[in-house]
């Protein structure tokens, strides 16, 4: 991992050192599926999903998903978004559910541009 | 087989791999639901050194996971670490009440899940061995124990044989008395204040055959003469009793202290009257052992039904009738109750034995 990229995450909010001691200090394995993340089909799920009559079960079940895999890659910001959107569903509190889906789009799409920028999407290849 | 496989079950495919690299020493089987794990299980069990189970998975789930494990017999050696994510209700007790060893948090620290999950696998190999240990010893008791009762069984028949000979008593006379105890006892059974279970009554059974043990060493000037015991003769007769406990003393190789026991009692006692007026030691009521009350009765129910050199026997009914009326003997209350719920058994119990040629 570069040291672009390595700085623009801590700054984003990342914790870096976590996720990193989690893949064993595996730092390609580490930005392929970070790129894996940012590319995968969840999120966008996840905007239908939000817009399904109650119990938004499937909505429940991708905020689940989402929430264990940013919590894995250390990328605390959406790991805290996911989780409050996990829990509103789970409490059936519909309130404030767009404007943290809006805050996790927000953030989402900070850490797709920070990836695109570092250079790193296409160098990094899967375990 | 060399339990060197771990098998993953998660729908995430970054949990997976994490854990393929932290327990690269393992070979790591991969399921995505819970379906999937069963699978891999069943074919695989034997080389499983634990399962880490997601609890959110699609198909099948952790906790449906766990339900179809207890009851699989091949499944109960392995342990189960859940590895879930936090905020989902009573998944802690949920999850232990079905078995698992141990829960993990997700986001984990790769090292804290290496040791948790090594020192499960250790845990469970030592468990494992210890009760593989326990089962092989306690299969080589039993085998033991089984050798141990038919060499007392082989013993006791070989004595009893010895008496009935000596005695010129037909070899029915000694296996009735065995049969008529069990049929008692197992409507004694009913009373849980006796603790008569099944491995009691057949020893007690077994040591009824030795009720008339010490016949051996009775004159047999006494033993055998056809006509009325003078006084002094049946004072003779009478030490058979004591008799039998001092060969049953010296017949040490009789190495089951329980059936030693029973042997002891019944020869001993089993000519004590519920009055106080029987013999050797005149005991009364329930001073006399159960099992010598038993052995008892049932001796002078088949003396009557039997033919004897001095009378022929009496038909069940009218002996029935005569053990009722007190005319050979008095039996305590409890005794005389089982005699007549059980006299029907008792009769088919003779007539069956007697038919044997």
């Amino acid at each position: 991992m570069n040291a672009e990229l390595d700085d623009g995450l801590r700054k984003w909010g990342a914790d870096v050192d976590g996720a990193l001691n989690r893949f064993l200090h595996n730092e390609t394995m580490y930005v392929a599926f970070l790129n894996k993340f940012v590319a995968g089909p969840e999120m966008p799920a996840l905007k239908v999903a939000l817009r399904q009559p109650v119990p938004k079960s499937e909505a429940q079940d991708i905020a689940h998903t989402l929430k264990g895999v940013a919590g894995n890659l250390g990328l605390n910001p959406l790991y805290k978004l996911y989780m409050k959107i996990n829990d509103s569903i789970k409490n059936s509190d519909f309130s404030g559910i767009d404007s943290m889906y809006a805050s996790a789009e927000e953030q989402f799409a900070s850490l797709c541009k920070l990836l695109e920028t570092a250079g790193n999407k296409t160098s990094e290849a899967m375990p | 087989m060399k339990k060197n496989a771990i098998l993953v079950a998660d729908d995430q495919e970054i949990n997976r791999v994490i854990i393929k690299q932290i327990f690269s020493a393992y070979e790591t089987l991969e399921a995505v639901n819970g379906r999937e794990c069963l699978q891999i299980l069943e074919k695989e069990h034997e080389r499983l050194a634990v399962i880490l189970l997601d609890c959110v998975m699609p198909v099948m789930n952790g906790l449906e996971v766990l339900d179809a494990m207890l009851r699989l017999p091949y499944a109960k050696t392995i342990p189960v670490i859940m590895i879930t994510g936090m905020n989902i209700d009573n998944i802690e007790s949920d999850a232990y009440e079905r078995g698992i060893a141990d829960i993990i948090y997700k986001p984990f620290h790769s090292s804290i899940v290496y040791k948790r999950v090594m020192n499960t696998i250790e845990l469970y190999q030592h468990k494992n061995e210890l009760e593989a240990l326990v089962q092989e010893q306690f299969q080589k008791l039993e085998q033991k124990n089984e050798l141990l009762a038919h060499l007392n069984e082989a013993l006791i028949d070989s004595l009893s044989t010895i008496v009935e000979f000596r005695n010129t008593e037909s070899g029915m006379h000694i296996r009735r008395i065995r049969e008529l105890t069990r049929i008692m006892l197992k409507e004694l059974q009913n009373k849980p204040e006796f603790g008569l279970t099944d491995q009691k009554i057949d020893k007690i059974a077994s040591a009824a055959m030795l009720h008339d043990f010490g016949k051996i060493a009775i004159p047999d000037a006494v033993l055998l003469k056809p006509g009325k015991l003078t006084p002094e003769e049946f004072e003779i007769m009478k030490t058979h009793c004591e008799q039998g406990c001092a060969l049953l003393k010296r017949v040490s190789f009789l190495e089951d202290r329980e059936l030693y026991q029973y042997s002891y009692e019944i020869c001993l006692s089993h000519h004590e009257r519920y009055d106080g007026r029987g013999y050797p030691q005149h005991l009364k009521g329930d001073q006399i052992p159960l099992n010598a009350q038993v052995v008892s009765i049932v001796d002078v129910y088949d003396a009557l039904v039997s033919d004897r050199c001095y009378k022929k026997a009496y038909p069940h009914e009218q002996a029935v009738k005569m053990i009722l009326n007190g005319e050979c003997g008095t039996f305590s209350p409890l005794m005389i109750d089982v005699f007549v719920k059980v006299q029907d058994k008792l009769n088919a119990c003779v007539q069956r034995l007697n038919a044997i040629p």
